[in-house]
């Protein structure tokens, strides 16, 4: 699994109530344009930190989005953000795509929360499925 | 046991059917989530937080069945290599 690279407005964001990471739809949002490629980098301002600002590619062929919370909890003032992994499906041609960002679906503006990056561009074909392998130990995030 | 790619294919899809059970409800709630806190609604502010409750509750425990079911969805994936073709 690529590096997760959390977005610096998303602290403020989730400082500010813009998130409740344990039941809010989470989502990811593929991309083939580099964050800081971006005419409004989400990179930026806490304010660019939003889907609008994300490049994305069409979703015509591919399955579910929606990422799976398994638990979101704190221990000894711990706080892990634990997801079932997402297997996308696609049943015609999707990508290619090379950002992956998780971003709150049900938040005010989509706000961003991070986004990994592959390395180089991804395609499907028909039938073949891309996974992302979240630690399910020590969750998407933490906090503390 | 028989872990053939044809068995681990048609596993896949199984998972997948009870998947799609599971977001059928999950889904409609979904919205609903969206538009309380987007304040699109008709109730009061006091009772869209109490329904908003009441719903993140339910997307919770639906969220607990559908946990196990992607883990393994994945665990077939990556056995096929990403090649889990066509449902039957």
């Amino acid at each position: 699994m690529a590096a997760f690279s959390k977005l610096n407005g998303f602290v403020e964001l989730l400082a500010e109530k813009s998130f409740n990471l344990g039941s809010d739809t989470l989502t990811v949002a593929l991309s083939n344009t580099a964050p800081g490629s971006e005419t409004t980098p989400p990179t930026g301002a806490t304010s660019a930190c939003k889907l609008s600002n994300v490049t994305q590619i069409s979703y015509t062929n591919l399955s579910s989005r929606v990422l799976t919370i398994s638990s979101s909890a704190q221990t000894g003032g711990l706080y892990s953000l634990i997801i079932a992994d997402l297997i996308l499906t696609a049943t015609g041609a999707v990508g290619p795509f090379r950002y992956i960002y998780i971003f709150d679906d049900t938040a005010t503006n989509d706000e961003l929360i991070g986004y990994y990056d592959y390395g180089s561009s991804i395609s499907l074909a028909s039938g073949e499925t891309f996974t992302l392998d979240f630690d399910n130990v020590n969750g998407l995030l933490q906090l503390q | 046991m028989d872990f053939s790619p044809d068995k681990i294919r048609a596993r896949f899809h199984a998972l997948t059917a009870q998947r799609e059970k599971i977001d059928a409800k999950l889904n409609p709630l979904r919205a609903e989530l969206d538009s309380l806190v987007g304040g699109d609604t008709k109730l009061s502010v006091k009772a869209a937080r109490t329904r908003e409750d009441k719903v993140r509750g339910s997307i919770k425990e639906l969220q607990d069945k559908l946990f196990p079911i992607e883990q393994e969805r994945a665990a077939c994936a990556r056995a096929l290599g990403g090649k889990t073709g066509e449902p039957e």
